[in-house]
């Protein structure tokens, strides 16, 4: 990795009497990159944007920006800044105040306010729109300005919290692209918060899942959709199906798994698989193909059928009650409910998950 | 449905006519010529004419005024200051303590009277001016601290963080965001307390010691000795004199929504 911009170090917190919400969290953070913690509400992924923003205090650990522990500086000493989920735009004061209050802030003369405000507004397509009120724009038109007032203190992080998660999706794919062309030009950190794995996956250089207050897993977006570590990865980001069976037989790199209603081979890459081990496997389900005639797969009954998005979506029941999905494109007519079927996937489609005394938290 | 509202518009005719009947029967009287309030014999302005010529009554009055704006600047610093403090904490006794800063509207105020009376003896503090002021700030704090509350009940806290985090010290974020954004309340709640206090009977015998009167004491004192048409043209006058401050204020409310919808603080 290059220079490190910002490092989270063993970030505990808790609030009341709750359970713990970050249960000792580490991440560096690259200059430059675009990191986003991804996760279903209450994972602790604002809470960890909080705690780098300043605006919460961690139990225990430290935050470091470029070397120089910040965790006991307030908010407004830290070369950091935000872009809030609500935008929190200053009701009371127009486009052009809001954006130049950070500049105003440190004292910079008016003119040179009035000139950077419009370099801003011109970089978030919004030229011309210095005096309109908050109450004028639209929810775009809001968020663009929030960013421009975020950016325009050069900060060495920005934080943004879900902060297309009010727009329609049309709006949101069309400022995804332009959060992007906006972070490699200005090459500022990013680290951005959501809970659609879609919008991580085109935007990030690295993701880092979030569950119940710890990393998941932290990698390329490949490495998370494609290796994931954890059946929790896989079902978040990969809408996987989770297999539990026994490897039977390890050899030139393939193991066969015994699962529920079938045998079949699996590619095993780094993992080293004992026989006999119990090991969990996760499978997306466009993979899992269906066959009527062939005997060679998993025996299961088609227990629904539906067609949404352009995908047919068919849930099995495997023999020991659990429950696999297997979508594809276009309508197939030949499966009917009730019928028994054989399901197979390709040795390389599945991944092995949850493997015991690998490294779960950190990684790089 | 139609038989039905002529019957409501009837009743509320009733009740206007009973609520502001005695209102009118002043206002006329204050016109009157003769001294007896029983016949109205000609109009005329020269009760007006006295209670301008009357020195004790303006002099009460200016009391009234001094005291009504000077407890409402005190109240509007002190009530607006709770109102952020209690936004803030989490603690368990919150509730408590929001009901405890709200209390002297409850407690009723002759008894409020005179543990006034009896505290500001005991400390030594001489009675005038300043317990006037010391009094009418505990009954005028609650309306600030209400109105200013639940206007902050309804404001963004991410406003104020989005401020700290552009580089704003907590004072100067207060100062810059939330002030501002509160100061609608500030100043409604300000104008119930200067009407509360301009009216304001019974704490202030207590507490007013021999030397000085507001307005509404002088009037009560005099009602013992007789009620002249004088007393008609001063309430007249305050009458209208409400209404003023009144109309001044929705006009103010009507101009600010107008310019910027400000009484949407959530942005959404």
């Amino acid at each position: 990795m290059t220079e490190i911009c910002l490092e989270l170090k063993d970030i505990r917190k808790g609030f009341s009497d709750e359970e713990e919400v970050l249960k000792g969290i580490s991440l560096s953070i690259g200059k430059g990159e675009f990191i986003t913690l991804l996760g279903s509400s209450g994972c602790g992924k604002t809470t960890t944007l909080r705690i780098i923003a300043g605006l919460e205090t961690p139990d225990a650990g430290r935050v470091f920006l470029e070397g120089k522990d910040v965790t006991d500086l307030n908010p407004e000493d830290r070369d950091v800044n935000t872009v809030f989920q609500n935008y929190a735009l200053f009701p009371h004061m127009n486009v052009a105040d809001n954006i130049g209050y950070g500049l105003k802030l440190k004292k910079v003369p008016k003119p040179e306010i009035k000139k950077r405000v419009a370099e801003m507004l011109e970089l978030v397509q919004l030229p011309g729109y210095e005096k309109r009120k908050p109450s004028e724009l639209s929810g775009g038109q809001k968020q663009r300005v929030a960013i421009a007032r975020a950016l325009i203190n050069n900060p060495r992080v920005l934080l943004l919290d879900e902060p297309l998660g009010a727009l329609d999706l049309q709006l949101r794919r069309a400022m995804q692209a332009e959060l992007k062309r906006l972070q490699k030009k200005l090459g500022i950190t990013f680290i951005y918060i959501t809970h659609d794995q879609e919008e991580a996956i085109n935007m990030s250089d690295r993701i880092a899942v979030m569950n119940h207050g710890t990393f998941e897993q932290i990698g390329t977006p490949d490495e998370i959709y494609n290796h994931p570590r954890t059946s929790y990865v896989a079902t978040f980001v990969g809408n996987a199906n989770i297999l539990k069976g026994k490897a039977e037989r390890t050899e030139n790199g393939k193991v066969t798994v015994a699962l529920a209603g079938g045998r079949l081979p699996v590619v095993c890459e780094d993992s080293v698989i004992r026989e006999g081990e119990t090991v969990t496997l996760a499978v997306r389900s466009e993979n899992v193909r269906i066959r009527e005639e062939c005997t060679c797969g998993l025996m299961a009954k088609v227990e629904e059928k539906s067609f949404a998005a352009g995908q047919l979506r068919v849930v099995l029941r495997l023999s020991d009650g659990s429950e696999l999905v297997a979508s594809r494109y276009g309508i197939d007519a030949k499966v009917e409910q009730g019928q028994t079927v054989s399901v197979c996937f390709a040795p390389e489609d599945a991944v092995f998950v949850d493997r015991s005394g690998e490294e779960k938290n950190e990684q790089d | 449905m139609k038989k039905n509202s002529k019957l409501s518009s009837l009743y509320m005719g009733i009740i206007f006519f009973l609520m502001y009947m005695p209102v009118a029967v002043v206002i006329i009287f204050s016109f009157n010529e003769s001294k007896l309030p029983v016949r109205f014999t000609g109009f005329s302005l020269k009760w007006y004419q006295e209670l301008l010529g009357d020195s004790a009554m303006i002099e009460a009055l200016g009391n009234s005024l001094i005291l009504g704006v000077a407890s409402c600047l005190v109240s509007a610093v002190i009530g607006t200051l709770g109102a952020v403090g209690l936004s803030r904490i989490h603690w368990k006794t919150k509730s408590a303590l929001e009901y405890i800063s709200i209390l002297p509207l409850m407690i009723p105020e002759i008894i409020l009277g005179m543990v006034l009376m009896a505290f500001f003896y005991l400390l030594n503090i001489p009675f005038g001016m300043l317990t006037l002021l010391l009094g009418h700030t505990v009954f005028c704090v609650p309306y600030i601290l209400m109105e200013v509350k639940a206007r902050l009940a309804g404001m963004d806290p991410s406003l104020e963080e989005a401020a700290r985090d552009l580089g704003a010290g907590s004072f100067r974020a207060f100062w810059d965001i939330t002030l501002p954004l509160i100061m609608p309340a500030v100043v409604s709640g300000s104008l119930l307390a200067f009407a509360m206090s301009m009216d304001d009977v019974v704490i202030s015998i207590f507490v007013n010691g021999p030397r000085i009167s507001t307005l509404p004491v002088k009037v009560y004192t005099q009602l013992k000795t007789g009620v002249t048409p004088e007393i008609n043209a001063l309430c007249t006058l305050m009458l209208v004199f409400t209404l003023g401050v009144l109309a001044v204020y929705s006009l103010a409310v009507w101009l600010l929504k107008r310019k910027n919808r400000l009484f949407s603080i959530k942005e959404k």
